[in-house]
């Protein structure tokens, strides 16, 4: 059977509506069953990839961003960014991306930033005078940052699945993020300047106000600062830093903002298991979708086929990106980072691509399938929390499309943008 | 028919919930084991070497029991580009076969689960690293995730075929929760 076929089955599944997990696993293991005559060892293979200690990050992470997201640190960070920001050009749409820019450093999750950021920025920005689409667009574009800038859960399952350092590959995510977030701040200052509708410019913060606002989100900064310079500087594993930030971000809400009670704390834990439940049941439909391909020598295939076209290492990372495109508008983007690594892992090491690079192209084009209709998950957030219609959304996030593709270029063709930092890291041991 | 359904969707409810609170007690205890194991190594310079398997074993049991709750509010990712545009009746079938889809997939976690358990304990295999438990105690969470979400899919048809909508949320004006 060709990989188009399986590929092709799969996707037709998929489309039924049914749980991914569920849709990964029946074709799996019918697949199993068409080469092997039986189930073989199932139970086994998912029980071998959910019991890894590097996979434990994600829970913590994911508590950590709900304990921050009930500890109501956003108004700050975004008051912050905004007391900085508001006498620039479009100061109200850069004080979003500045605080989308922060919060991704603190949840790793990018609808999470949508929607946190959004509800409160979005009325912000259209009181001063920004066109509803351009709020709706900016903050589903700025809020995709949250997977790219670290900690990010996409870049664990990465990095478990194709072996690849998740302190490197997090370190790897800090410069692009920041370009990206450089990138959207030019358009916004470009496109308010030059713009048909006039967006109001607040005084300049005198540096009494910057400094108290600063001082007023240091326990939200210091969070970032915890988890990345642990890493950074090798006292933590990912981890490790996971569980630092969580407890910090329990001292934070307990102790310094009096948010966080049993009740909230609970809650957080709840929502945690619920992410991590998620997540990590696709990741076992996708072990046993990967395992049968892997039997079945597919990934030997695409080597062969590589080399059988002459295919060097840049035309075939075009030729993925493109996939990697088309598939994110229309599959959720773990389910794409699962059922593609695997399979490609052996082509790619084949063609000397460094996995590091191509994790951090992987989770920019992730970042496009986030905006890009029919599905977007960021589309559908911004949606959920302002009852706009889905094209005006869609209509918004158009250009960051466009300057999204323009940061891939990039660091396509300049690695260093994602491979310097890690490359210093790893130098300092 | 609407009673049964409304006792089910109380007990079904009470099961998937305390299973969810196993696993983020697991949450929790994972915090802070690995707390306490970072504190002992930069602090006392003795790290406990068992606490990294003990963590890895009970993701296993965040996801087996977390898995089931998820479910039954229908927060797993699907693609529904196609069956959101579909009408009411045409809906309801593709949510049955969503459910079929899950219930099949509860059944091999069951089935599998179980004789590769047993397997594991015949013979005698102990986890590997550290922490020299026996690993078919692990491997059980897997036909005890598969049979909460069994039920909730069982329920789930059982709903459907009442007329009632298919899972039942915490929104769902017809779940007694």
């Amino acid at each position: 059977m060709s990989v188009a076929l399986i590929f092709a089955v799969l996707v037709l599944v998929l489309f039924t509506g049914l749980p991914i997990f569920a849709g990964l696993l029946l074709v799996g293991g019918a697949l199993l069953i068409g080469t092997q005559g039986g189930l073989g060892s199932i139970s086994e293979i998912i029980y071998g990839e959910l019991n890894r200690y590097l996979l434990v990050a994600i829970p913590l992470f994911a508590f950590m961003a709900h304990l921050m997201i009930r500890s109501r640190i956003v108004d700050d960070l975004y008051g912050t960014a905004y007391t900085l920001t508001r006498h620039l050009p479009g100061g109200v749409g850069i004080a979003t991306i500045a605080a989308c820019t922060l919060f991704a450093a603190i949840s790793g999750s990018s609808v999470a930033t949508a929607l946190t950021i959004g509800s409160v920025a979005i009325p912000q920005m259209i009181r001063y005078g920004f066109e509803p689409k351009v709020a709706y667009g900016l903050v589903a574009a700025g809020g995709t940052l949250g997977i790219l800038i670290p900690p990010s859960g996409p870049m664990v399952l990465y990095g478990v699945v194709s072996d690849t350092s998740i302190g490197a590959l997090f370190m790897a995510g800090i410069v692009p993020g920041l370009l990206m977030a450089g990138i959207f701040t030019a358009w916004i200052m470009a496109s308010t300047a030059f713009g048909r509708r006039p967006v109001r410019r607040a005084p300049r913060a005198s540096m009494r106000e910057a400094l108290a606002a600063l001082r007023k989100s240091v326990w939200a900064l210091s969070l970032p600062a915890l988890v990345l310079g642990g890493m950074y500087a090798g006292v933590f594993t990912a981890t490790e830093a996971a569980a630092a930030g969580a407890v910090l971000a329990l001292v934070v809400g307990v102790a310094v903002y009096r948010t966080l009670g049993r009740r909230e704390i609970w809650d957080s834990a709840l929502d945690a298991s619920r992410t991590s439940a998620m997540l990590f049941m696709i990741l076992a439909g996708a072990s046993v979708f990967g395992f049968v391909l892997t039997k079945m020598r597919i990934p030997h295939q695409i080597v062969e086929l590589v080399a059988s076209m002459n295919m060097g290492p840049m035309s075939f990372l075009v030729a993925m990106m493109a996939l990697l495109f088309v598939l994110g508008m229309f599959l959720e983007t773990i389910s794409i980072i699962l059922i593609t690594t695997p399979v490609i892992l052996p082509a790619m090491a084949h063609l000397g691509i460094n996995p590091i690079w191509y994790g951090i192209l992987l989770t920019i084009n992730m970042e496009l399938a986030l905006i890009t209709p029919p599905v977007g998950m960021n589309l559908f957030t911004i949606k959920a929390v302002t009852k706009a219609p889905l094209g005006l959304i869609i209509r918004g996030s158009a250009p960051y499309v466009l300057l999204m593709i323009l940061c891939l270029a990039l660091v396509m063709a300049f690695p260093q943008i994602a491979l310097w930092l890690p490359g210093t890291m790893l130098s300092q041991r | 028919m609407q009673r049964a359904l409304a006792l089910a969707a109380r007990v079904l409810g009470a099961l998937t919930r305390a299973a969810l609170a196993a696993s983020a007690l697991g949450v929790l205890a994972s915090l802070a084991l690995i707390a306490w194991a970072v504190t002992l190594r930069y602090g006392f310079n003795r790290p406990p070497a068992w606490v990294d398997d003990v963590v890895a074993f009970a993701l296993v049991g965040i996801v087996m029991l977390g898995a089931a709750d998820v479910l039954r509010r229908g927060e797993h990712i699907g693609v529904d580009l196609l069956t959101s545009r579909l009408g009411p009746r045409a809906r309801r079938w593709a949510e049955a076969w969503a459910a079929l889809a899950v219930l099949a997939v509860s059944l091999v976690l069951m089935g599998n689960g179980w004789s590769t358990a047993m397997f594991s304990r015949q013979l005698g295999i102990l986890a590997e690293g550290n922490v020299e438990v026996p690993v078919y105690w692990l491997q059980l969470l897997l036909p005890l995730g598969g049979a909460l979400m069994g039920l909730v899919a069982l329920e789930t048809l059982a709903r459907l075929a009442a007329g009632a909508p298919p899972v039942a949320t915490p929104h769902d004006p017809e779940s007694p929760e």
